[in-house]
Formats: C-alpha cells, structure tokens, sequence
C-alpha cells in the first residue's frame, strides 16, 4: 500500500453541495513525487487542502485519505493538528503574505519545531539556523533575526520551505509554491524543492506543466474535479490522451509556432476549457 | 436571510416615523400639559401611565419621535452638506492646500458633541439650536474623512488620468467620476451618523443642555424620569427604549447598506 | 525614517493644542453673551458693568485676552472663577482623579470584555452563538450609557441594595467602598465601549481569519484557537490601539453623563454646574483640559503604533 492513498474523493461546498472534487483516487508512494496539473477551478488545490484536513468549515468531504494506513477522512482535528507540520505540510503559493508580518522569521521557524517537539535542550535556536542554511539562506542569523517584509520574496518562501520541512515530515503538500516569484527565482526554489523533497512523498500542485516537469516524475491531469489522465510526465507529454491534456502541451510550446501563426491555445483542443 | 439587516433597520426606523408622523397629528392629550395626578400606572385613559409632573407618557413619547428626528436627521444632513465637499476638495487638491482641510477635521474630530454643545450652552444658553448646531459640527469630520478618502482612491485611477489628460476640468471630473463614486460610502456615513446624532441628542438633553423643559425629548424624559428613581423607576423604560430602537435602526440600515453597496466588506462587517 | 514622521507628527500636535485653544477660547468669547452683565445681575447699571469688565480685563482686545489666557493655562493657572471667586486650578486638580479612575477602568473592563466577545462572535461568524453576540454588541451600540446606569441603579442599587447609587468615596478613606462605587457607574460605561471595540476587534479577527499567514500557522499544526492566540492577536492588537485612541473621545464624553448619573464629583460635573451658572472661565478650562487630552492622546497612540508594528519601525515611509 501506498504511503499516501486517496479513494474515491468527493468534495463539495456550501448548503447547495456545489461540487468541486468528484470522486479522484490517487496514491503516491514513500519517495513518489507526483504533480497535479489543472487549471483554477480544477479542484487541485481543494484536493491538497482536503489532505491538510483544512478546508473550510462548509465543505462537505466523502471517501478516503489514507497516510501511511491511517485514514484522515473524518479524523479528529486534534489529532489532526498533531499530524500538521509534523507527518505531513503544506507549501503555499503566496511568500509575500505567509509569515506572520509581526514576528521575526526564526521565530516562526522555531515554533513549528517547538509545537510538535516540545522545547528540546535548548537546541531549537542552532536548528532554525541550520535549516535556514540547508534551504539555501546565506545568511541564517541575519534572516532569522529579520522580520518578513525585510525579505524578499524568494527569501521568504525559503523560510516557508524550513518551516515546512522543520519536523521532517512524510508528505510535504507544494501548492503553486512558486507562481508568485519572477523566473530566476522560480528556477532557484525549483532546484531546492527538488532536492529537498527527494527522500519524501511530495504531491506538486501547479498550472505549469514545465515548472511540475523539473520536480515530478509522475502527474495527474485535473479538469472540473476529475482526474482525466495520469501516467508519467514524460509519456503524457509525449504522447496525451484527453484533448485537454493536448491542448496544455500546444500551448506550453510557443516556440513551435511559426511566425505569423495564432498562438495555439487550450480551447483550441478542449472547447470546455475556455476561461 | 439575505439583507435581515437592512429590513430590520428600516422596519425600526419606520416604527419611529409612524410615531412621529402620528404625533404631529394627534396625540392623546397634550404632550406638554398636566393632564392627571402624577404617577399613574398605565390604564385605559393613560396607556403608558403618567409621568411625575402628571403629563401622559405615551403622548410625550409620540411627540418626541419628531424631535428626535429632526434634531438626527437635520443635523447630520447638515454636516454632509458642508463635509462632503470639503472632504472632495480635499482629496482632489494635491500638497498642502488639499492637506489643510483634512487636518483641520482632524482637530474637530477632538470636540465630541457634546463639548461643543457645553460650550454654545456656556456662552448662549442651551436650547435645541446649540444642540442641533453642536451635532451638526462635530458630525462633519466623519463625512470630511469619508469623502477625501473616497475621492483619492477614485483619483488614484487610471479613467480619471485620462479624463484629466484629455483636459476635462477639475469640478468636471468630480461632478463626473467622484460623487457618483463616493455616494455609497457617504450614504453608509449619513445612516451611521444620524445613530450617533440621536445618542448625542439624548445626552444633551439628558443633561438640561439641549432642548428647553417646554419640550418633551425622549433624553429630558429620562432626566426626568431619575428623580423618581427609587419611587417609580417604570418612567425611565420607554424613552430609553424608543432612543435605543432609533438608534439600532439607524445604525441597522447603515450596516445593511454597507453589506449592499459593498460586497466585498459583507464578510467583514 | 519614522523617526522624522514622529516629529511631523509632534509639530502638528502642537498647532493643534493651539487651534483647538483659539476654537475654545473664541467660541466663549466672541459670542455675544456678557459676563459682567451674568455676574451682577440685571439690574446693574451701564456704569457698574463697565467698572467690572475693566476689573476682569473683558474691555482688552480678544487676542491680548487669549494670549493671556493661554499663557496661564500652560502654567496651570485659569484665574478665578466668576461665581465663586475661587482659584479654578485647583478645583480642577481635585476633581481630575475621579474622572481618571472612571475613565481607565472603564477602558480597561470595556477591553477586557471586548477582545473575547469581538473574537468568539468572529470565529463562530456562522453559528447562532456568534450571531447572537454580535448582536448583543449592536444593542449595546444602541442603548444610552446614562439609561443602561438609570437601570443598574434601579436593579442594583434599589432592588438589590448590593451597591451605592451614586456618590464617591476616596481610596484613602476606604479602598472596599471606593471601588463600591466605581462599580456600576464603571459598568455602564463599559457596556457601550465594550459594544464598540468589540465590534472593530470581530472584524479585525475575521481578517486575520482570512490571512495568509494565518493558514500557514494552521499548516504547521497551531488549532484555530492556538493560531488566533499566537498570530491573531498580535495582529489585531495593533489596530485595536488605534482603536482605543479613537474612542478616548467617546469616553471622556460619557464619563461625562455617567458622572451626572451617579452624582460623582469629577471634572464633568464640575463642567455642568459651571455651564448651568455661566462660568465660563471654568467652563473654558475644563474643555480645553478634556479637548487637548483627546488630542494628546490621539499622538501618543499614533507614535505608539509607529514603534509597535515591525512595518512601520524601520521602514517608515513605506505606507
């Protein structure tokens, strides 16, 4: 059995149980990294939160979530909480606004460890920096003593990524972790997540089917809460099924286009796929 | 479910204008007489009672719904009229000549009513028109701020760069682009007011400094009211209530407009 | 820097506090109304009223009077009241700690309620129990603090017989009847700030519910609550100073009409009976006392929230 199983998922919010995931089944294995490419509206991130256990409190959840044999579907959220930060954390999309803008960064990274572990020998201080410094900070003691908007924006999501990884977890959640950053910041936390993420079950959200390519070797296809296609990432770009999936690949391939030729783009193969 | 708020603020404040609209018209007995021995409990002739001079509470109360009004809305409407423009000014001047104004409310905005009420009552005497004047001033700041903040967020975008390029005139653009713009805010604004103008003209009249014995406010009812305190407290019940159903209903309507205007602050508010 | 904002900030205090003065001063003054006539009387004659104005300094030009009004005031010197002849600062100086007390605690207990009625009636947005809280605050918006006192006397004070209906103690002449009678005329006070801030305190809560860095504190394992304590308060602390600040306006006003309800001996009914017998020069000074407190306080808290929030600390031309 997987280290990550998701059977037959269904979520759906609000009195009317307007649907937004619709019975997905998906498993990543301990050292399995799988991206889940979708665009907004997917369901892709709604899947990831439903892992958290954070959707909102209006959201209606059927079906299984197993980690590692133990089924999140319906699990206490104190013993939930136990599990957050600790066996399983989140990336999210937005650095700029993450961190709590009143508190010095190594604080906040501290207190994921302190939360779970207790405040053990003293120790957490030379551990924050340490994991400041493996995230690839150059100056760990600066940054730490630093408050979020003294960072920029790749700084920041660099501490999010010690937060998140602080306490060694099985499964680390990415959601767009690097949409918001401009491109040679997007390629450095790239090449961190990769390497970080190497020895554990990641699942990669994204819209970008090139930025899930650097770090996943398997992806799913979400549209309208199901998944439509899945395999590894370099059979589905070789040879995709779903129009929809051949349409994300077009249009990715600007540069096969010909001068004075329209820009191919996803309506073009899924007509349903018009935003 | 959708806009409770509002209906309720509407459905209370048109409780008070019936009373008002029936007290102009008829009342009882009249409300500014000695009409039976002091302190009665409520009966078929005095439906709630006689106060401790002996006038008839339900018509004293009936005529203070058209004072309390007047006083609320006529003082509030007042200070849009002045505020709003200024704050306009304001917000479309740039540098110190836009400044001005702004910081000028600001120091308004430290004499509270009913300050300004005891310093008119010092120098003239108190009456409803130091009180309704009091208000009116220190309503002014709120609708300065409002407006100026409104008119600069307006300014800051892009369609009025371009009016302005295009070389429409200043009050042009205003008339065009920002009243209509900073309309729902200064509704919001005279609805929230006209609450706080009633507590004040409660206050004032509580304290002898607004409206002369000669006029049944619901605040001289309750002055009133506290010297019977421990013989017959009952008399204090309905002209607070009455001021506490105009205020909630003001500031109910002000509420459910926000939620109206502005979507995005219903999750907020 | 914010220190240069600080002392922006500083020198328009100070045109302030000059402002308002001249605003006080002139609304006493050039209003007509005459002192000399008020104080002996109508039956005085022309001659008489002018000895008197001469006498007091009325016959000076209004800025001569101001500057010498103002010039006293700085040193805590009002003059003598018109009515009883008596020195005005020290009346002040007695009555000032019974306002104070009345004021502080009733900030403090308003606060103290504020803060987890503002946050419960946040968190459970969506449930009958935080609906009816918030409700509960929008009927304490509404109901006047003076008649909100009327009935804690009735109830308590009357009925019960537990507390004093009005009237003041020292904490000198007893700390138990002291605070005896700071209870209900602090309550009643309470009520209606407490309705206030903890409106401001639900909506910034609900925000913070919203923030980013609020999911990620749920992320990384803090409970809803944990996480509100830990990140939600520090941050909606600091708007609740501003907060505060704002309402010192509204409280100095209804300590004012709380003072009246139960007869207590503070600065605001000492204004009262100075505004009922045309004192103006103790009319004068109690409000430019109260009016350049508002705006005193106003800046430390502005000065306050610049040192407090990170943002502002070291960038502080940045908003």
């Amino acid at each position: 059995m997987s280290y990550l199983e998701i059977t037959d998922l269904h979520i759906s919010f609000g009195r009317h149980h307007r649907p937004a995931v619709r019975g997905i089944s998906l498993s990543v294995g301990e050292r399995d990294r799988l991206g889940i490419i979708g665009q907004s509206g997917s369901g892709k991130s709604v899947t990831a939160l439903a892992v958290m256990g954070l959707l909102p409190q209006h959201a209606h959840v059927a079906g299984s979530i197993r980690l590692a044999g133990r089924e999140l579907v319906g699990l206490p959220e104190r013993d939930m909480k136990r599990l957050r930060g600790d066996e399983v954390s989140m990336i999210f999309q937005e650095p700029m606004t993450a961190l709590d803008p009143t508190m010095r960064v190594g604080r906040q990274v501290g207190e994921v460890v302190a939360l779970h572990h207790g405040e053990k020998r003293g120790g957490i201080h030379d551990e924050v920096l340490d994991w400041l410094g493996r995230v690839g900070i150059s100056e760990p003691q600066r940054i730490a003593d630093s408050f979020p908007h003294e960072l920029s924006g790749g700084q920041r999501q660099r501490a999010l990524i010690a937060m998140a990884l602080a306490n060694q977890p099985g499964l680390v959640l990415c959601d767009e972790p690097t949409t918001a950053l401009d491109v040679l910041v997007q390629r450095q936390i790239l090449a961190l997540l990769a390497e970080q993420l190497a020895d554990r079950a990641a699942i990669f959200v994204s819209h970008d089917l090139a930025v899930v390519r650097q770090v996943c070797r398997r992806v799913a296809v979400m549209l309208e809460g199901e998944i439509v296609e899945e395999g590894d990432i370099e059979d589905v770009i070789a040879e995709p099924q779903h129009p929809y999936t051949k349409g994300l690949i077009a249009s990715a391939r600007v540069d096969r286009v010909a001068p004075g030729e329209p820009l191919p783009s996803v309506a073009d193969y899924y007509p349903g796929a018009a935003t | 479910m959708r806009h409770v708020t509002l209906y309720l603020g509407a459905g209370l404040i048109g409780v008070i204008v019936a009373m008002a609209v029936v007290g102009t018209f008829w009342t009882p007995y009249p409300p500014d007489a000695v009409v039976g021995p002091g302190l009665q409990p409520p009966s078929a002739e005095h439906w709630l009672g006689t106060d401790g001079l002996g006038g008839d509470i339900f018509s004293r109360l009936l005529s203070g719904a058209r004072i309390c009004l007047l006083i609320g809305i006529g003082s509030v409407v007042a200070a849009a009229v002045v505020g709003v423009p200024v704050g306009i000014f304001s917000g479309m001047v740039r540098g110190w000549v836009g400044e001005i104004p702004a910081r000028l409310s600001d120091i308004l905005y430290g004499f509270p009513a009913l300050l300004l009420a005891i310093l008119f009552a010092a120098a003239l005497g108190g009456s409803t028109w130091t009180a309704t004047m009091a208000i009116a001033l220190a309503s002014i700041p709120a609708f300065v701020r409002i407006a100026r903040a409104a008119t600069l967020q307006v300014m800051s975008q892009g369609y009025i760069e371009a009016a302005r390029v295009s070389g429409t005139p200043r009050t042009a653009v205003a008339a065009r682009h920002v009243l209509p713009n900073i309309a729902p805010a200064v509704g919001v604004q005279l609805s929230v007011s006209v609450g706080l103008a009633i507590l004040a003209e409660a206050g004032l009249s509580y304290l002898g400094l607004g409206s002369g014995p000669e006029t049944p406010t619901w605040g001289r009812m309750l002055r009133e009211a506290q010297t019977y305190v421990f013989s017959a407290p009952q008399l204090a019940l309905w002209p607070g209530l009455a001021i506490a159903v105009a205020t909630l209903g003001f500031n109910l309507l002000g509420d459910g407009l926000r939620d109206l205007l502005d979507p995005r602050l219903r999750e907020i508010r | 820097m914010a220190l240069r904002r600080v002392g922006e900030r500083a020198a328009w205090l100070l045109a302030s506090l000059l402002l308002a003065s001249l605003l006080i001063f002139a609304a006493t003054n050039a209003l007509p109304g005459d002192v000399a006539q008020v104080m002996l009387g109508t039956n005085a004659t022309p001659g008489e009223a002018a000895r008197l104005r001469a006498e007091l300094g009325l016959d000076q030009p209004f800025l001569v009077r101001y500057m010498e009004w103002i010039w006293g005031a700085l040193r805590f010197d009002f003059g003598e009241s018109y009515i009883t002849g008596k020195p005005i600062a020290p009346l002040i100086a007695s009555r000032l700690a019974v306002s104070a007390w009345l004021i502080l605690f009733g900030m403090i207990v308003a606060v103290l309620i504020a803060l987890p009625a503002g946050a419960y009636a946040a968190v459970r947005r969506r449930h009958a129990d935080g609906v009816a809280v918030s409700a509960l605050s929008q009927i304490g918006l509404a109901v006047p603090a003076f008649w909100a006192g009327i009935w804690l006397v009735v109830i308590f004070a009357v009925n019960l017989q537990w507390l004093p209906a009005g009237g003041y103690v020292t904490p000198q002449e007893s700390v138990g009847q002291w605070l005896a009678h700071l209870v209900l005329p602090v309550t009643s006070l309470a009520i209606v700030q407490a309705s206030i801030i903890s409106r401001y305190v639900r909506g910034s809560v609900i925000e913070v519910l919203h923030e980013d860095y609020f999911r990620t504190a749920r992320a990384v394992g803090w409970s809803r609550t944990g996480a509100l304590m830990r990140h939600g308060l520090r941050n909606t602390g600091i708007s609740l100073l501003t907060v505060i600040g704002l309402q010192l306006a509204t409280l100095l006003v209804g300590a004012i009409i709380i003072e009246q309800v139960f007869a207590l001996p503070g600065l605001g009914s000492s204004l009262l009976l100075a505004v009922s017998q045309r004192d103006l020069g103790v009319v004068q000074a109690i409000v430019l006392l109260l009016v350049w407190a508002v705006l005193a306080i106003n800046f430390l808290v502005d000065v306050a929230y610049q040192l407090i929030d990170p943002r502002l600390r070291r960038v502080g031309d940045d908003r």
